[in-house]
């Protein structure tokens, strides 16, 4: 459906500021699995997160003139992505839930012994991961699984650029402690 | 491209072709910001001059006096303290916080920096203005001419007037002389008539060259008619006391 794959999001942003907004399929096409993929990280049921992600785009696509092209176009994307999946999860608060889809860490093209280790260790990731709080988990996230630098974190998050740092230090440590010792 | 994003691409296009969702004005955006920026400045200058009231109260009524007066009138002044209008200031400034957190140098900025800044620069110019302009001096003409709504005026009277003599402090006149360093003062606010006599322990209050008329700041203990003084201070020129 997309045949723009050299025209950057911040330019297909543009493009629907400008009115065009038949290019907004383009950027939906693009964050769609990125923005579920983040969203297992918050909601268990993926009709949960199907829900919440049209709401994402439906509320960036009635804010799209407020977004300012001098910045990346992705950490304003995961900033309403980010609000929308906290606003359910306060919602959701007495209803218990559990992170799964290892998926999203294996490689497709992997032998599958490699398959049977991975998938051993992004168990221990993921019981690790749901170990952290919510503020040390969402860094985590965001940085390794999301690949947003530490001031496109500031951004998402609407923290200082240290806390940032600081909180990946915390998580880390964390997380290095409750790993099994080879 | 798999099932779940062609079913959210499906319904997303739906709901923009039909018209159920479509794209907010840039203008909105632009106001939305402008009115931000404005709230934050009005709430900034509300902060400040909660300052210059603040400094302008306490030169007013002369407790800013109590400081010079040791232990005991530290004391007293934070007992005098218009606590209140602090709390006021200190709520303007977390809703300042809270405003300038919607821009991006504000949230970018680590609390404590901010929340610093801010406390820093009402304290700036409340004390500038209540020092350096004329201002306080012509609203308190125009407050003591009623020209003022009565709420305001009656808080603008309340912050001329010392606490009642009874609770320790007054601006005194000297009436009579007596030997052994006592003295008769005449309260200025309330007339009231005081027999004074300094406590030997303190080293705050002289009566050396202390003559009729003299206008003078008290702190002590009153007991009946009597006022125990720890702390004595002259009144300089152009001190403006009481409601004279």
């Amino acid at each position: 459906m997309s045949d723009t794959p050299h025209i950057s999001d911040e330019e297909l942003a543009h493009k629907v500021q400008s009115g065009d907004s038949s290019v907004f399929v383009v950027i939906v096409e693009r964050y769609a699995e990125r923005l579920s993929r983040y969203g297992r990280r918050y909601l268990a049921r993926e009709e949960d997160i199907e829900d919440v992600i049209q709401d994402v785009f439906l509320k960036a696509y009635e804010n799209i003139q407020s977004y300012n092209r001098e910045y990346r176009f992705s950490p304003w994307m995961y900033r309403i992505a980010h609000n929308a999946f906290v606003n359910v999860l306060r919602k959701q608060s007495k209803r218990s839930f559990e992170f799964f889809d290892f998926d999203t860490l294996i490689s497709p093209l992997r032998h599958p012994e490699e398959d049977t280790e991975i998938l051993h260790m992004s168990e221990v990731l993921e019981r690790s991961l749901g170990a952290l709080s919510p503020k040390y988990r969402e860094v985590i996230i965001l940085h390794y699984y999301e690949h947003l630098s530490y001031e496109e974190i500031a951004d998402v998050l609407h923290v200082p650029v240290g806390t940032v740092g600081v909180r990946l230090k915390r998580a880390k440590d964390i997380l290095k402690k409750s790993l099994p010792v080879p | 491209m798999n099932n779940n994003t062609h079913n959210i691409i499906e319904k997303i296009t739906g709901k923009i072709q039909s018209g159920e969702v479509a794209m907010r004005s840039h203008t909105l955006f632009v106001l939305r910001v402008l009115f931000l920026a404005i709230l934050s400045v009005f709430v900034f200058l509300v902060s400040t001059l909660i300052v210059n009231f603040i400094f302008s109260s306490l030169h007013m009524s002369s407790t800013n006096e109590l400081l010079g007066f040791g232990p005991r009138g530290w004391g007293a002044f934070l007992w005098f303290f218009p606590w209140g209008l602090l709390i006021v200031d200190v709520v303007s400034v977390f809703l300042l916080v809270a405003l300038l957190r919607s821009f991006r140098f504000g949230y970018r900025m680590p609390l404590l920096y901010i929340f610093s800044a801010i406390v820093f620069g009402a304290v700036f110019f409340g004390f500038m203005l209540e020092r350096h302009t004329p201002m306080n001096m012509m609203l308190d003409g125009g407050m003591r001419g009623q020209h003022a709504p009565l709420h305001v005026g009656g808080m603008w009277t309340r912050m001329h007037t010392p606490p009642p003599s009874g609770e320790g402090v007054c601006r005194c006149e000297v009436v009579t002389i007596e030997d052994g360093g006592h003295f008769t003062a005449r309260d200025v606010f309330s007339g009231l008539i005081y027999r004074v006599a300094v406590q030997q322990s303190t080293s705050y209050a002289t009566t050396t060259g202390l003559a009729v008329g003299d206008r003078v700041y008290l702190a002590g203990e009153v007991e009946g008619d009597v006022f125990t003084a720890f702390g004595l201070k002259r009144g300089g020129e152009g001190r403006r006391w009481g409601m004279d």
